[in-house]
């Protein structure tokens, strides 16, 4: 590398010129002027779908974002600039509450006429306060227990959905359940640990954290309900331990487990299934889907918002509109996983086809009653970091051997301390 | 510059203080481009954390202001003193062996052997490449079950190590990955070190008959201390801000136990992923406060008489 | 040397050198083989043949050689940036006293321990402000403003700028500038070799700045392009591994082109320290 003076007198010139041409313009409020800009995490807007999208709505300007869509938008909204016109939400949405002023309400732009078509449930979800609608559904994520059939089978014990919906109707019924065939295959697991017991817990209850108007509901009995089975799953020996198989870092166990036949079974949202198929593609035809004990439940699913920058909402909402509706959402399905939030997507005979990964089941019809019974519970901006604060210390007693009496009044300590500081205690 | 005795000039008397002026127009200009670049860009978000560590604020709604209270928080909270703890913790499991690696490796370097270029590339690589792109091959090889580290292991007898669910294998864990990364860059100082260390010194102890060992420990140490010190003090610095190896090992909760959680991960977590702002800014000062003690320490240590002079 | 401390001192680097590029190897194998090998039980440790259809899938997936070369502009520019403003601000510190030269520097140095990451937010909003969102002005210029880069180079040129030259120099009626330029360059160059080296891989790695800061998807960065092969709900990791593969060895190949040069310059500026 020959530094000569030449290349700094370059660089000088460069910087010069730089910060000469910054002064100038102001970045426009909108991303792209003129156009509809769409922001989505990879995945989560069917690309198929995106893409006809763009064929109808020739403005349209689809951008995928990665991982942190959030932080992106978060910056966009303070710096009040280069906002994107619509964009996608998760499950986390209900942070957005507090400053509606920076989106646009769909009720205005037409949404009450289509809510019918979507569950009600959901749609509620994307209802902030005094009714104002800041989401428009694109997916769910229906819980159920997917499990290895054959393993149940091999083991003497039943292996057909209704069957084990059957014996496994309750949670105390799966331990039951699980803690007898355990016995016969040592070395097995049957949950994957205490935080999806929690979890799946809680999204059954009609009740999470906060009521509708936002007061805490302080020690209710549902978490306790929800941290007392997953600690009881836990001294049973019913749960392998996993917590935190999302990670990159931790992924490996997990899915390993998939493919080794070690985990035996799991409750989880039925997004799961796209992870599950390309990680462990040789245990194709072994496993089926039932209800999930204790019922139906919801984890995660996303929905599409329309910012304030947007300088063309109706146009911008015609779009959502037709993104999302009940005719595009099994084609969003079939590609790319997204269970439909609407009722007649669910009605679609190309969902009802038997699937070769789950020996011939048509999977569709589980998850679509889950889907169907699940109970509008009131999602508040601060349940997630509730639940991280209650889910941290059950995988303390699980992995770090924790004392149980101990992890509660921390938790509960924890809760506590972060309200105060919210201001909501 | 105008001495008494002269008849003050009013062109004369002027001038001195302008050419004083003057004088340093030339240093101000060299130095100028870095502040103002760094009042932009770097003061303005460092006063805005300040007065934001005084708000609450979502990142979506309107901010409120509350005082002090954050830091109250923040000197209460057992996750933060936790936090402290484990950066603490990490640094040294990873500094220590870091440091020793890396000095017999120059060592090694340094003596008369062949292929000392691809031996630099290779223990060089590391640093040039990102952690995040490293995540899932660490991941997957302090995998319980299926790592190379517990395979190797089983190899010679010992049982193996949770790497990632044992609140002390995390540390270490974390600590690997640091030595990994940090190894061949300090290694290759410490060779520059080496490399201009009087060689007379070294004829001298020869013909006295001292041995390898003795050398290194009386004559080499001792030469090499002011490279070894500025090694240790650079890591402390950057050693304290540990946070891309925990993330994506452990997650933004550091694991079981927060075994795994650093300072800049408990910022980073309660700020991007709980959207508490007005917290984070506080953990972010927080940061600074311990940061800056420790450097103080380590840079009192440095300017300890006696430290700087070669050994006996 | 003696035969023994040969064979000792090979050895122990050899073996070294092989644990220390193991997470490489590990790195291909991940990179050729399918996602469900990688997650078999127990998973495969040899190469697989799956490499060139992931590789062609990164290239399919995401704009490569778009975010390449961007990441590419970027890291040369600012290490140019950095090695002129920070080399005459570090030499100005190093040999000249001026009112306030103290504070200043006692700035810089505060200026290390603030963690990066709190500014994202207001630094975003300066951007706004500037109309460079989206642009790489805005990943380039507040890099230019390195206080690291200030304090190593003036430790070294403190002991490496001989005050005789510099003396000299004033004598024959040279100007601040004329110096800097044709004496302390010159003598500076190792620190700068190091420093250069030393921005460009963070200027290459760097993720969440631009992650923020870069809001058209088609306009990005290498690293950011890369996590844009990370899915939301599935990550399909065969193929992320082989991008971050790709991405590597761009790195890998200027590097090793500079490398003895910079690996012997290297020496000497943490030496003056």
């Amino acid at each position: 590398m020959t530094l000569t003076r030449r290349s700094f007198l370059t660089a000088a010139g460069l910087g010069v010129a730089a910060l000469g041409s910054a002064a100038s313009c102001t970045s426009p409020t909108t991303a792209n002027p003129g156009r509809l800009t769409l922001w989505y995490t990879n995945g989560g807007v069917a690309d198929q779908v995106v893409a006809d999208a763009r064929q109808r709505f020739g403005s349209l300007f689809p951008s995928q974002v990665s991982g942190s869509l959030k932080q992106r938008l978060m910056a966009a909204m303070a710096g009040e600039a280069y906002l994107p016109d619509i964009t996608m939400l998760g499950d986390d949405i209900a942070t957005y509450f507090a400053d509606t002023a920076h989106f646009a309400d769909l009720n205005a732009l037409g949404a009450q006429s289509v809510a019918s078509q979507y569950l009600p449930w959901k749609w509620q979800a994307g209802t902030g306060p005094d009714g104002f609608q800041l989401g428009f559904p694109i997916d769910i994520g229906p819980a159920a227990l997917y499990y290895r059939a054959d393993l149940f089978a091999q083991a003497g014990f039943p292996s057909e959905p209704d069957e084990v919906a059957a014996a496994v109707s309750t949670w105390d019924d799966y331990f039951v359940f699980g803690a007898r065939l355990q016995e016969k295959l040592p070395g097995r697991h049957l949950i994957t640990d205490t935080k999806t017991v929690y979890t799946y817990s809680l999204a059954q209850e009609p009740q999470k954290y906060f009521d509708r108007q936002n007061h805490y509901l302080g020690d209710a009995p549902q978490i306790r309900r929800a941290w007392d089975r997953a600690l009881t799953a836990f001294h049973k020996g019913l749960t392998g331990g996993y917590a935190g198989s999302q990670d990159p870092g931790q992924s490996v166990e997990r899915h390993a487990a998939w493919n080794s036949g070690k985990e035996l079974s799991f409750v989880n949202a039925s997004w799961i299934v796209t992870d599950l198929k390309k990680s462990a593609p040789e245990t194709a035809g072994k496993w089926r889907v039932c209800r999930s004990p204790g019922g139906a439940g919801n984890q995660g699913g996303s929905f599409l918002a329309i910012t304030k920058a947007c300088p063309n909402p109706d146009q911008a909402f015609e779009v959502i509109r037709w993104l999302l509706s009940p005719e595009n959402q099994p084609r969003a399905y079939l590609d790319a996983g997204l269970f439909p939030s609407s009722p007649a997507a669910l009605e679609d005979p190309r969902l009802h086809e038997p699937e070769p990964f789950f020996g011939g089941q048509v999977t569709m019809t589980v998850l679509s009653q889950s889907a169907r019974e699940v109970k509008p519970a009131y999602f508040s901006p601060w349940d997630i970091a509730l639940s991280d604060a209650y889910t941290d210390e059950l995988t303390n007693v699980e992995l770090a051997g924790k004392d149980p009496g101990q992890a509660w009044d921390d938790a509960r300590r924890a809760v506590e301390r972060l309200l105060t500081r919210q201001g909501v205690l | 510059m105008a001495t008494l005795t002269r008849v003050p000039d009013p062109v004369r008397s002027r001038a001195p203080r302008q050419r004083k002026r003057w004088k340093y127009l030339p240093h101000y200009l060299a130095v100028s481009p870095f502040f103002v670049l760094f009042a932009v860009f770097g003061l303005y978000p460092v006063l805005y954390s300040l007065f934001l560590a005084m708000q609450r604020w979502d990142g979506v709604g309107p901010m409120k202001f509350v005082g002090l209270s954050n830091f109250q928080f923040l000197v209460a909270d057992p996750t933060f003193w936790d936090a402290m703890g484990n950066t603490l913790i990490i640094w040294v499991l990873s500094t220590i062996p870091m440091t020793a690696l890396a000095l017999l490796i120059a060592v090694g370097l340094h003596s008369s052997i062949r292929f000392k270029g691809v031996f630099r590339v290779a223990y060089f690589l590391p640093n040039v490449t990102s952690v995040v792109a490293m995540s899932l091959v660490f991941g997957s090889i302090f995998s319980s079950e299926f790592g190379i580290l517990n395979w190797f292991f089983g190899l010679v007898g010992i049982d193996p190590v949770s790497w990632l669910t044992d609140p002390w294998a995390i540390r270490v864990a974390i600590s690997i990955m640091i030595v990994w990364r940090w190894v061949g860059y300090n290694a290759i100082i410490f060779l520059a070190g080496l490399q201009a260390l009087p060689t007379d010194v070294y004829e001298a102890a020869r013909v006295d008959g001292a041995g390898p060992v003795r050398t290194f420990l009386r004559i080499t140490l001792p030469l090499l201390r002011p490279v070894l010190l500025f090694s240790v003090v650079m890591s402390a610095i950057s050693g304290l801000q540990i946070f891309t190896e925990s993330q994506v090992l452990l997650g933004n909760r550091g694991g079981p136990d927060e075994a795994g959680l650093t300072m800049v991960l408990y910022f980073y977590d309660q700020s991007f992923v709980h959207s508490d702002f007005g917290y984070g800014a506080a953990i972010a000062w927080g940061i600074f406060v311990v940061v800056v003690l420790f450097a103080i320490l380590n840079w009192r240590l440095i300017q300890r008489p006696g430290f700087l002079k070669a050994g006996r | 040397m003696t035969r023994t401390g040969r064979i000792v001192t090979y050895t122990a680097l050899i073996l070294g050198a092989l644990i220390t590029l193991f997470p490489y190897y590990w790195l291909v194998v991940m990179a050729s083989n399918t996602t469900a090998d990688i997650y078999a039980s127990p998973p495969t440790w040899t190469f697989g043949g799956q490499f060139f259809h992931n590789i062609a899938q990164v290239f399919a997936r995401i704009d490569f050689f778009g975010s390449l070369l961007n990441t590419l502009i970027v890291a040369i520019v600012t290490t140019l940036l950095v090695l002129f403003f920070d080399s005459l601000a570090a030499f100005t510190f190093a040999k000249y006293r001026f009112p306030g030269s103290n504070v200043l520097f006692g700035i810089v140095l505060a200026t290390f321990v603030v963690p990066t990451q709190l500014s994202a937010i207001p630094q975003f909003t300066i951007m706004a402000h500037l109309g460079w969102v989206g642009d790489l002005k805005a990943l380039i210029i507040p890099a230019a403003a390195n206080a690291f880069g200030i304090f190593w180079m003036r430790q070294y040129a403190q002991t490496a700028v001989p005050d005789e030259l510099l003396e000299a120099a004033r004598m024959d009626g040279c100007g601040f500038f004329r110096t800097y330029l044709t004496i302390a360059l010159p003598v500076l160059r190792p620190a700068l070799a190091f420093l250069g080296i030393f921005t460009f891989v963070n200027a290459w790695n760097d993720y969440l700045w631009p992650l923020v800061v870069l809001v058209d998807s088609n306009h990005v960065t290498l690293q950011v392009a890369l996590s844009q092969l990370n899915g939301i709900y599935v990550k399909d990791y065969s193929v992320v591994m082989a991008g971050t593969l790709v991405a590597i060895v761009p790195l890998i190949i200027v590097f090793l082109f500079g490398a003895r040069h910079f690996i012997r310059n290297i020496a000497a500026g943490a030496l003056k320290g």
